[in-house]
């Protein structure tokens, strides 16, 4: 086991050093900065970018909009997801609305959200918007897949409903409930950049990127953009972790 | 059939089909209370589809129950059944009545734990057991419930003959302790044998009963 991992670590590596020469490559044909900065020149705007005393406040708004829109998408996901799993009846009701939600296109709704609501709220709804449709779907599978043999037991031994979704739907949909957050997370970073982009709050990832490329600073874009990979990729772990500690009945 | 005195649990007249399948026929069958009644019948038979209508998870298409009233039941299905994310103790005290307090509810699982002779696996998940003792939790779990009368549906089947022996004489020790009633679904005449203080012998459907009440 241990000799894999060793080996698939070597291979990942290999896969970033790969991209770092393709990208030294490209960056010495074009030979400008204001198309691709070299890798070494983004990194050094990447470390400009965090000793910058407004780093923090910039990536700290950016994840806090994530963590509301997300909060309020898996809050809502989940309860929806559940609701819709034991009334097939609400399921018929909610179906079309998840597919409608999830295939309006992202920048229509970001130029509605535009109209609607203050700068500062835009990414916030795009973010919930879009996440919730993949927490929801993700949560309605797992209804599908409870045993039903369990249920007949809970209800034949009069286990109240609240705690049989308490204890019997929700620890059997937990495995779907992270695989929904985590595609969700993953989306929703990208949605919530879209929509400071185009929204402009005073702080937001997205504001320095559109700033970035206003200016020209190319290595600057670049360089809020490994932020957001990094952050997308942190959040990926903790989700991760979580998992892990939480669903630990399996792994005996 | 033989109508034995102390008989309060009874059935007449029971109907049930499934489409074309006519599993009962005006159907009379009778339960002496606190004792074990085993049903023995070919797999397929329809012995599991009473025992569904008497814990009410099929409902008949006709028939009277007398003395069924406010009873309340058991179940030990074929297979255990338990919460795969719950230990042993949570998994019986799923069941127990939720206005004990935690630590009431806790010493009562923990008494039936003992009693089911799997001290130390209190805290074992049921994939850490083996079929037998996941078996014995579904057992315990029974008991755990406040309930008058235990379902069994053919908790044995799928062990080998040394385990099921072994878990039968454990039962019938369990049992003596409150002596509740029983009605145990069976093809095996060796569990019927050993278990039942009264035996049905079932035909193929449409049920009759081809000897009833076997001492």
């Amino acid at each position: 086991m241990r000799i894999s991992i060793t080996r698939n670590n070597r291979i990942s590596i290999a896969s970033v050093i790969v991209i770092l020469v393709v990208w030294k490559l490209l960056a010495l044909h074009f030979h400008s900065r204001f198309i691709l900065p070299g890798p070494e020149d983004t990194f050094l705007a990447l470390c400009k970018l965090v000793v910058d005393k407004g780093f923090l406040a910039v990536v700290g708004t950016t994840v806090l909009r994530g963590l509301i829109g997300f909060a309020i998408a898996g809050v809502l996901g989940i309860a929806t997801g559940i609701l819709a799993g034991l009334y097939s009846g609400f399921n018929a009701f909610i179906n079309p609305i998840l597919v409608i939600i999830r295939s309006v296109p992202v920048i229509a709704i970001t130029l509605l959200a535009l109209i609607w609501f203050d700068p500062d709220s835009v990414p916030v709804f795009i973010g919930m918007l879009t996440m919730f449709p993949i927490v929801c779907t993700n949560v309605v599978s797992g209804m599908k897949s409870v045993d039903p043999s369990l249920v007949q037991m809970a209800e034949f031994y009069r286990v109240g409903k609240a705690r049989i979704i308490r204890e019997l739907y929700i620890p059997a949909i937990t495995p779907f409930i992270f695989s929904g957050i985590s595609s969700a997370l993953g989306i929703g970073w990208r949605a919530i950049i879209v929509g400071e982009v185009l929204s402009q709050p005073k702080y937001g990832i997205g504001t320095k990127m559109q700033a970035a490329q206003t200016f020209l600073n190319v290595d600057m874009l670049i360089a809020w953009t490994l932020v957001a990979v990094l952050l997308s990729y942190m959040f990926e772990s903790i989700i991760r972790a979580v998992e892990h500690k939480t669903v630990k009945w399996r792994r005996v | 059939m033989e109508e034995g005195i102390g008989m309060s649990l009874e059935i007449k007249g029971l109907c049930k089909s499934f489409g074309d399948n006519v599993i009962f026929s005006d159907f009379d069958i009778s339960f002496e209370e606190g004792v074990i009644t085993c049903i023995l019948g070919p797999s397929g038979c329809g012995k599991t589809t009473l025992l569904n209508i008497i814990g009410g998870l099929v409902e008949p298409d006709g028939g009277t129950f007398s003395g069924f009233g406010g009873k309340r039941f058991s179940y030990v299905f074929q297979e255990p059944r338990l919460l795969p994310w719950k230990t042993v103790r949570g998994n019986i005290e799923f069941v127990l009545d939720p206005s004990l307090s935690p630590s009431e509810r806790t010493s009562k699982a923990d008494e039936l734990i003992r009693r089911v002779e799997l001290d130390g696996f209190a805290d074992h998940y049921p994939s850490q057991l083996s079929g037998g003792m996941c078996q014995r939790v579904s057992i315990a779990r029974a008991f755990a419930c406040p309930s008058d009368i235990i379902l069994m549906d053919e908790p044995l089947s799928g062990l080998d003959y040394a385990l099921k022996r072994n878990l039968m004489v454990w039962f019938s020790q369990i049992w003596e302790k409150d002596r509740r009633t029983v009605i145990f679904v069976t093809h095996d005449e060796s569990e019927a044998r050993l278990l039942g203080n009264s035996t049905y012998v079932f035909s193929q459907a449409p049920v009759k009963i081809v000897s009833g009440r076997i001492p």
